[in-house]
């Protein structure tokens, strides 16, 4: 006797059989003594639970069901909690698209971004990385050749990121007065190459860092006017749409502080707005490349400028004098004790050759030159 | 149909059902109170597609198992208490009574009330749907497709579980075969 056989004694008990099956089955029951004691068994079962007694209702229970229903109403049941059963599938799906664009936001690696704070007045701009940076112009019109300063700085070792943060915000001194503001990586970066959307830019030569060229007003409007539109395109076509937060620490600075303070590589070092502004991995990973020392030099070119590296590099008493109107100051930042060893004028740049220590004396990292506006690299004395 | 009416009709029905599924007068009463609560505020929406005693016994059998399920989600549910017959805490999962004698014929210890407590406590062992299709079947006498209605279940799945019920209380039962 298989299953289907029992399963069909089961069914003809209820009468829930077919005539065919009803009568296939009497016949076999009454040729087999398995199938009819198998029979009796159901029809025990079945007799037995068929036998509970029915109970009467409890006593007071629709009494206590009428102060129940007048306690919470019999109102027609809404049979949602949130969102109506047909919405279901709609809200199910938008949250695992939420979830999917967080997860993917956290976790898939970005080109690094950038927000350059000094330097512009209004917007601030993002930026991917100090080799896409773009040029520049500040509110006075001077036109500066970003890339000059740190474009290429992606393919070394040092300063990345913070560089182009560094370049892009260079207007140490006051608005207006000529300023030029380079630096290079320890060891040795070489000088960066000009940017290609600078084309109205005399183009550095091979090796030689970016040079800012003094020019009329009108001259630099109208190279202001190309550069930004160049500007514009860069960005259109490296993606770039966020711009970072005004009123950023940052801007609590002093003048010139504010740059020093972002190429200051300590990792004590307070973070300059565009750090602040970075997330998740782009954050880390500048995180990990601030950790190993650089050394940098400012050109500065008043006096206030000067003061106000001193006090962001917490140096004590007062920077030497300089005699602004005639000359320059070069200022080294670096860990402590840093200090310049000489100073060479050449043809395409200033090299600052330094020391990374042995200097007691803080106005070791404080060098006159003469005006100029040639960009500034450093180097490490032999 | 009024409230009044509605509930002239169906309470009995209801918690005679609730009885069963649940096992003790009290956890019926709360089982009946929920469902007929449930039947009232949705009564409005009944649009009459099955008979209104399919209906009541469709949102009984559902109430009773949402409540069994968010019981063992609280991890609480501990089978089951026999106050309803007088015996028993409910804090043991086998059932309290044991058949006289295993070759003891049913019909004649259905007159005893030892006999109910132990079918009873057989019932309390199936699983849900099992004693659901079991209790709709044996007891309210529903037809397999009105208990397929209910429960939302095939014709042919209610049959072969119905089998598989029953032969799973011959076991309990200890009926000879």
């Amino acid at each position: 006797m298989n299953d289907i056989t029992r399963e069909k004694l089961s069914a003809y008990l209820d009468g829930a059989l077919s005539d065919m099956e009803r009568r296939s089955i009497e016949v076999e029951v009454s040729r087999s003594e398995e199938l009819r004691l198998e029979l009796e068994a159901l029809r025990a079962v079945s007799a037995a639970v068929k036998g509970l007694p029915k109970e009467e209702l409890p006593s007071g229970f629709r009494a206590r069901l009428d102060a129940r229903i007048a306690r919470e109403g019999a109102a027609p049941e809404r049979e949602y909690f949130i969102l109506p059963p047909a919405y279901r599938p709609l809200a199910f799906a938008l949250s695992t698209a939420v979830v999917a664009l967080v997860v993917w936001d956290r976790t898939v690696p970005r080109p690094d971004e950038i927000s350059p704070r000094a330097g512009w007045d209004g917007e601030t701009v993002a930026v991917k990385s100090a080799a896409d940076a773009p040029p520049s112009v500040d509110v006075s019109g001077r036109v500066s050749s970003l890339a000059g300063a740190g474009a290429k700085l992606g393919d070394e070792a040092a300063p990345k990121k913070e560089d182009a943060v560094a370049t892009l915000g260079k207007n140490l001194s006051a608005p207006g007065k000529p300023l030029e503001f380079a630096e290079s990586a320890v060891p040795s970066a070489p000088p960066p190459a000009a940017h290609e959307g600078n084309a109205a830019e005399p183009a550095p030569a091979p090796g030689a860092g970016g040079a800012f060229t003094a020019r009329s007003e009108e001259e630099r409007s109208a190279i202001n006017e190309r550069l930004y539109k160049g500007f514009e395109q860069e960005k259109k076509r490296m993606g770039i749409a966020r711009i970072a937060d005004k009123g950023s620490e940052a801007d609590d600075l002093p003048l010139g502080g504010r740059d020093l303070m972002a190429l200051q590589a300590s990792p004590a070092a307070p973070k300059v707005g565009a750090m602040s502004a970075l997330r998740g991995a782009s954050a880390r990973r500048m995180k990990a490349e601030r950790s190993a020392p650089v050394v940098k030099a400012l050109s500065l070119k008043s006096a206030e400028a000067l003061a106000a590296a001193w006090a962001a590099a917490a140096l004590p008493g007062e920077p030497p004098a300089i005699d602004f109107t005639k000359e320059m100051a070069l200022f080294l930042a670096g860990p402590s004790g840093c200090g310049i060893v000489e100073v060479q004028q050449r043809k395409k740049f200033i090299v600052v050759f330094y020391k990374e220590s042995g200097f007691d004396d803080p106005s070791a990292r404080v060098r006159a030159a003469a005006l100029s506006a040639k960009p500034v690299v450093v180097k490490p004395a032999e | 149909m009024s409230e009044q009416q509605f509930l002239d009709e169906h309470s009995q029905l209801v918690f005679n059902v609730a009885l069963r599924l649940t096992g003790n007068r009290s956890d019926a009463e709360d089982l009946a109170q929920d469902a007929l609560i449930r039947a009232l505020r949705a009564l409005p929406k009944f649009r009459g597609d099955s008979k209104l005693s399919t209906w009541v016994y469709t949102i009984t059998v559902n109430t009773w198992k949402n409540r069994v399920r968010a019981e063992k989600s609280r991890g609480f549910w501990k089978t089951i208490s026999f106050g309803a017959f007088g015996g028993g805490d409910g804090s043991d999962d086998k059932p309290e009574f044991e058949p006289d004698g295993k070759d003891a014929p049913l019909d004649t210890d259905l007159e005893k009330e030892g006999t109910a407590k132990m079918v009873q406590a057989a019932l309390l062992q199936l699983d849900a749907d099992d004693r659901a299709i079991v209790v709709l079947r044996e007891i309210e006498e529903r037809s397999y497709g009105d208990i397929g209605e209910i429960l939302g279940l095939a014709e042919g799945t209610v049959k072969s579980r119905l089998f598989r019920a029953r032969a799973k209380l011959k076991l309990l039962l200890k009926v000879p075969s």
